[in-house]
C-alpha cells in the first residue's frame, strides 16, 4: 500500500487548524466504549449460551422464560452426549479429513508458491493469476460439477474424495501466503548459497528452504485445516452418510430443531466440543493473523 | 586451483543487454578483483561464473572445460555472498559441513575438515552456535569457512566485507589475502570499493556499462589508466580533472579552460593538436605548493589536516581541486596559492570518448 | 541449466496447476456449459441433455423466486457490509490500542471466527427460536414487547425488509465480523505513527484525527474488503440455507440457495446452473469494476 500522506492533514490545517477539545473526545471515548460493549454481547452471547446450555440439566434448560444462568452445573451432557450423536468418532473423521486435506495442500500449496515467489518462467503469469481467481468463484456455482465428477469417480462418500476437495479448495489460499511468506522471509541468497554447496533446484528447497519456513508452513497448515473443519457444504454433499459423516454434518442433522428438541443440552455438549479443536488451532495461528492475512490482497 | 576463460560472454536480460561482449583470462592461483560501479555488471559476471545465472553467449570454462550448461553444484566452486547466506537452522558446524554432506562424506571426514577449517579462522569455539548468536564479523568467517572446506577449484566473493563497520573490514582485508596467500586457490572477488581492489587484488579488472574498461595489477591502473573513467575511480581522494583546450606556443604547452585560464604544461610533448578538447588528470599527491611564478594559481576553499598530510580543496579556475601534501603546511581557507605538478605525473584523456593520450617528456624542447 | 530450471519449475506448480484447474476452473466451465442443456436429473434417462440456448436463463430470470432471491442477496450483502464494516471500524480501533487486557479483548472479538458456522447457526437459531428465545424473555421481563418476535418466522413485510430478512443479516454479520475487523487492523498497523503525532501537534481531537487522518488512509484497504465481501457474499450459501432454508415464503431466499435447491431437491441441474451463471456474471462484473477503478487510481498517481 502506497500512502500519499501528506494531503490529508494538509487540507485540514488550510482550515486553520482543529480545535482542541478535551470534551469531544471524552465524548468519542465513552461512545466508543459503548459501542464496544454492545459489540462484546451480540459477539459473545451465542458462545456463552452454547457453553452454559452445555452444562444444564436437561431440565433446567427447558425452563421458561429461560435461566440465563444455570441453577445447577452438571457434566451428564457431556457423558451422555455419545448416545444421540456417536461425536467422538465424527470428530476423529474431521480430525483425518482435516488434517490430510491441510497437509496436502500446503505441500501443493508450497511448491507452487515457491516457484511463483521467485522464478520467472513462461506462463507464469497465467498460473498465478489462474491459481489466485479460482478463489474468487463462488463454491455454490463449481458444486454441481464436482459432485457429479466426484460420484462418476466413485469416491462419493470416501474420506479421498473430500480431502481432494478440501485441498483443492484451500490450494489458492495457501499459495497466496506462502507465495508472500517466501517473498518477505526467504532472501534468495539461501538458495543460491545452497545451489553452490552442492544442491539441486528441488534438494534446495526441501533441505532449507521448506525448514526455515516452518512457522509460515504451520500457521499455512492450520489455516487450511480450519476451513476444513468449519466447513459444511461439501461434507454434506460428498460425505452425508452413516460414520464417516463429519462433525459438522453430525450436529447439522440435530441443530434444526431450535433449541425445542429433546436433546438440546447434548446437541449444545457437542457443539462446545467441536469447538475446542478449532479454538486451539485458532489460538496458535492468532498472533499471525493480521500480517498473513493481508500479505496477498493488500500491497 | 584453475584457470578461468571467459571468451566473448554475453547476458540479456529481456531487452536489456547487461554485458555486451566480454572475454578475460584468470591464471592459476590468481585473485583477481572485479570492481566498477554499482549496476556496471560485475555481479553479474560473477553470478554467470557461479552459474546462478545463464549465459546468453560466449563461453565460460573453468580449467578448460566449458561449464556453461553445468548447475553450479558440478562446477566445483565455492562462493561467499554479500548477505554470507548462512543456513538459519543450522549450527555453525553444518553450515560448513553441508556441501560435505551433499557430497556424500563420512561424518568423521566431515567433522575432520570442519575443524581444520575452523582453527584456521578462530571460530572452532563457535561450531555448536546458529548464525543468529554470532556477531557480523564472526557470520562473515562462517562464510569463508563453508567455502575453504571444500577445497574448491575457484572461490567466488560477492561484496563479502560491505555489511561490515570500517575497522572490521581493515581487518578482513588482511585476513583474506593472508588466506590467499596460504591456500593458493584462484579467487575472483566483486567489490564496488576501489579501496579493497587495490590492497588486495594481484589483477584489478575495472569494469563500466557491462564492458571491460582496463585490466592490470593495481599499481598499472594507478599509473597508467587507459580511461578517465579508471583514472578517476580508483584513488582517494580522486584524481583532478581539468577539462580545456591544448594550445600555446609550439604546439601543445598550455591548457585553457572555458574561462580563460591558462595553465602551463611544461616539459610535456603531447601526441595531439593544438586546439584538442582534452582533460588533464592530474592525482591530488602529484600536486604541490609551488614558489614565485611558477605553476598555476588557484584558490582554497578547506583546509583539512589528517595529521600525516594536508588536504587542500579548492578551485582552478572554475573546476574543483584538490591537493594532498604531506606534513603540515601553513595555508589559510580562502587563501591564493600557486600548484604545481611533476610533469611526468600528468595524465591526459579525450575530452569527448576519455580515451587516454600518450604524452612523451619534451627532453630539452627549448 | 535454463531447461532444469524450467522443468523444476514446471514440475513444482503442476499439481497446484492441476487442482485448481479440475476443481475450480473446470467445473465453473462445465457448470456454465449445462446451464444451456436441458438436464433434468429425472428425465435425463430419455431425454439425454439437448441444448437449448438461453431458455434455462429465461425460465430463471421469469422464475418470481429467483427474481426475490435475486433482491435478497443485494439486500442481505448491502446490509452486511455496511452494518459489519461501521461496526468493524470501531472494534479495529479497539484492537488497535493500547490498554491492560487488550489480548484477550482480542480473542474474544475473534470469537465467531473459531466457532464452526454450523455450530454458529445452531446457537442463533436457539437465539431466535419465537417461543425459546432468551432474546425474546429478555425484551419482555423489560416490557419492550408483549408479544414474541417471530425472528425467523414472521412473514410480514415492508418493502424487501422483514424480520427474518434483518435476523438472518445479523447472523451472517456476526460470522463475518472477525475477518473485517482483523483485515481493517492490518490497514491501521500500517499507518505510521508520526501522522497521528502530526495531528496532534495540529491540535486534532479523536474524532478528527479518524476523519482526516485514518479513514483517507484506509480507503485503499476498505476498497479491497469490500470487494471481497461483495463477491462472497453474492455467492453465500451456508448460514442462510442451514437457519431458513430460504424460508418463509422466500424472504430469505438467495441465489446460492435457490440454486442448491433446484439441483439437489428438484433435481433441475440445469436450472441450477442457470442461476449459478447469473452469480457468476454478477461477481464477473463486480471483479471487473473492481480491476478497472484500480487501474485508474494507478493512473492518477
Amino acid at each position: 500500500m502506497t500512502l500519499t500522506s501528506a494531503e490529508p492533514l494538509r487540507a485540514t490545517s488550510r482550515r486553520g487548524g482543529f480545535a482542541r477539545s478535551p470534551a469531544a473526545d471524552r465524548l468519542t471515548r465513552f461512545a466508543v466504549i459503548a459501542v464496544t460493549v454492545l459489540a462484546l454481547i451480540y459477539i459473545l452471547l451465542p458462545v456463552y449460551w452454547m457453553v452454559k446450555s452445555s452444562f444444564q440439566t436437561s431440565f433446567d434448560i427447558r425452563a421458561q422464560p429461560p435461566h440465563w444462568i444455570p441453577r445447577e452445573i452438571t457434566f451428564q451432557a457431556y457423558k451422555d452426549m455419545g448416545y444421540i450423536i456417536p461425536i467422538w468418532r465424527y470428530i476423529l473423521n474431521s480430525i483425518y479429513v482435516s488434517a490430510a486435506a491441510a497437509l496436502l495442500a500446503t505441500l501443493i500449496g508450497a511448491s507452487a508458491a515457491y516457484v511463483l515467489a521467485r522464478f520467472r518462467f513462461p506462463l507464469m503469469t497465467l498460473f498465478l493469476v489462474m491459481i489466485l481467481a479460482t478463489q474468487l468463484i463462488p463454491p455454490i456455482t463449481r458444486a454441481f460439477p464436482i459432485y457429479s465428477a466426484i460420484q462418476a469417480a466413485g469416491l462419493l462418500n470416501s474420506y479421498t474424495g473430500i480431502i481432494i476437495a478440501y485441498a483443492g479448495f484451500s490450494l489458492p489460499f495457501s499459495v497466496m501466503l506462502l507465495r508472500g511468506y517466501f517473498m518477505n522471509n526467504c532472501p534468495p541468497d539461501l538458495e543460491e548459497a545452497a545451489l553452490v554447496d552442492g544442491c539441486t533446484y528441488f534438494s534446495a528447497f526441501w533441505r532449507i528452504i521448506l525448514p526455515i519456513s516452518l512457522p509460515g508452513l504451520a500457521a499455512v497448515t492450520i489455516f487450511t485445516f480450519l476451513n476444513a473443519w468449519n466447513d459444511f457444504l461439501w461434507a454434506s454433499l460428498l460425505l452425508s452418510q452413516g460414520e464417516m459423516k463429519t462433525v459438522q454434518v453430525g450436529i447439522g442433522d440435530f441443530s434444526a430443531e431450535g433449541g425445542g428438541g429433546r436433546y438440546i443440552n447434548l446437541v449444545m455438549a457437542a457443539c462446545v466440543t467441536a469447538t475446542i479443536p478449532a479454538l486451539i488451532m485458532f489460538l496458535f495461528v492468532q498472533r499471525w493473523l493480521v500480517s498473513g492475512l493481508t500479505a496477498g490482497s493488500v500491497k | 586451483m584453475a584457470t578461468i576463460s571467459l571468451r566473448n560472454v554475453r547476458k540479456k536480460y529481456g531487452g536489456f543487454l547487461a554485458v555486451p561482449d566480454l572475454s578475460l583470462e584468470v591464471q592459476h592461483g590468481e585473485f583477481v578483483i572485479l570492481v566498477g560501479p554499482s549496476g556496471c555488471g560485475k555481479s553479474t559476471l560473477l553470478r554467470m561464473l557461479a552459474g546462478l545465472e545463464s549465459v546468453t553467449g560466449g563461453e565460460i570454462a573453468i580449467d578448460g572445460e566449458v561449464v556453461n550448461d553445468r548447475m553450479p553444484r558440478q562446477r566445483d566452486i565455492a562462493m561467499v555472498f554479500q548477505s554470507y547466506a548462512l543456513y538459519p537452522h543450522m549450527t555453525v558446524a553444518q553450515n560448513m559441513g553441508f556441501s560435505l554432506k551433499l557430497d556424500g562424506r563420512s561424518k568423521a571426514e566431515i567433522a575432520e575438515r570442519v575443524q581444520e577449517a575452523a582453527e584456521i579462522l578462530a571460530l572452532d569455539k563457535l561450531l555448536d552456535r546458529k548464525p543468529a548468536q554470532l556477531s557480523g564479523g564472526q557470520r562473515q568467517r562462517v562464510a569463508m569457512g563453508r567455502s575453504i572446506v571444500r577445497d574448491p577449484k575457484v572461490f567466488l566473493f560477492d561484496e563479502p566485507l560491505s555489511n561490515l563497520d570500517a575497522k572490521l573490514r581493515v581487518q578482513m582485508r588482511a585476513e583474506i589475502k593472508s588466506l590467499h596467500n596460504r591456500l593458493k586457490t584462484t579467487i575472483v572477488y566483486v567489490t564496488h570499493d576501489q579501496v579493497e581492489a587495490m590492497t588486495m587484488a594481484d589483477r584489478i579488472v575495472v569494469m563500466n556499462a557491462g564492458q571491460i574498461e582496463q585490466v592490470g595489477t593495481p599499481l598499472e591502473l594507478y599509473d597508467r589508466p587507459r580511461s578517465r573513467f579508471v583514472a578517476e575511480f580508483l584513488g582517494s581522494p580522486a584524481m583532478n580533472m581539468l577539462p580545456g583546450t591544448l594550445g600555446g606556443e609550439g604546439g601543445a604547452t598550455a591548457l585553457r579552460m572555458e574561462d580563460g585560464t591558462t595553465v602551463p604544461i611544461p616539459g610535456v610533448g603531447i601526441e595531439a593538436p593544438a586546439g584538442r578538447e582534452v582533460v588533464m588528470g592530474v592525482r591530488p599527491e602529484n600536486l604541490s605548493l609551488a614558489r614565485g611564478g611558477e605553476g598555476v594559481e588557484a584558490v582554497i576553499d578547506v583546509v583539512e589536516p589528517t595529521g600525516s598530510h594536508t588536504l587542500l580543496i579548492g578551485r582552478i579556475g572554475p573546476h574543483a581541486v584538490t591537493c594532498e601534501i604531506a606534513g603540515r603546511v601553513p595555508v589559510a581557507s580562502g587563501s591564493r596559492v600557486r600548484l604545481a605538478a611533476d610533469p611526468a605525473a600528468l595524465h591526459f584523456f579525450d575530452g569527448e570518448s576519455g580515451a587516454r593520450i600518450e604524452v612523451r617528456p619534451l627532453v630539452a624542447a627549448e | 541449466m535454463e531447461r532444469q530450471k524450467r522443468l523444476f519449475c514446471y514440475l513444482m506448480v503442476a499439481p497446484a496447476v492441476i487442482f485448481t484447474f479440475v476443481l475450480g476452473l473446470l467445473p465453473m466451465i462445465t457448470s456454465l456449459g449445462w446451464s444451456f442443456l436441458e438436464y433434468d436429473l429425472i428425465r435425463v434417462q430419455q431425454t439425454g441433455t439437448p441444448f437449448v440456448g438461453l431458455e434455462n436463463y429465461k425460465e430463471v430470470l421469469s422464475d418470481g423466486r429467483f427474481v426475490r432471491s435475486i433482491t435478497n442477496t443485494f439486500l442481505m450483502t448491502g446490509l452486511v457490509i455496511a452494518f459489519a464494516i461501521s461496526l468493524g471500524l470501531v472494534l479495529a480501533h479497539v484492537m488497535h490500542s493500547n490498554y491492560r487486557g487488550r489480548a484477550i479483548v482480542r480473542v474474544l472479538i475473534c470469537a465467531p471466527w473459531f466457532v464452526p458456522p454450523v455450530v454458529a447457526a445452531a446457537i442463533w437459531m436457539w437465539l431466535l427460536n419465537t417461543d425459546r428465545s432468551p432474546i425474546n424473555a429478555l425484551l419482555m421481563d423489560m416490557g419492550l414487547i408483549d408479544s414474541n418476535i417471530r425472528f425467523l418466522t414472521d412473514s410480514s413485510t415492508w418493502g424487501p425488509f422483514s424480520v427474518p430478512l434483518l435476523s438472518v443479516t445479523a447472523v451472517r454479520a456476526w460470522n463475518g465480523l472477525p475477518f473485517i475487523v482483523i483485515f481493517i487492523l492490518a490497514g491501521l498497523q500500517s499507518i505510521p505513527r508520526d501522522l497521528y503525532e502530526a495531528a496532534d501537534v495540529d491540535g486534532g481531537n479523536l474524532w478528527h484525527k479518524f476523519r482526516y487522518v485514518t479513514l483517507p488512509l484506509l480507503k485503499p484497504v476498505l476498497g479491497v474488503l469490500i470487494m471481497l465481501l461483495l463477491i462472497t457474499g453474492i455467492g453465500h450459501f451456508e448460514i442462510n440455507y442451514i437457519m431458513t432454508g430460504g424460508g418463509p415464503q422466500d424472504l430469505t431466499n438467495v441465489m446460492a440457495v435457490y440454486s442448491y435447491l433446484q439441483a439437489f431437491n428438484f433435481f433441475r441441474f440445469d436450472l441450477a446452473s442457470a442461476a449459478g451463471g447469473v452469480i457468476l456474471v454478477l461477481t464477473g462484473i463486480i471483479c471487473a469494476l473492481y480491476i478497472r477503478g484500480q487501474l485508474k487510481n494507478r493512473d492518477d498517481r
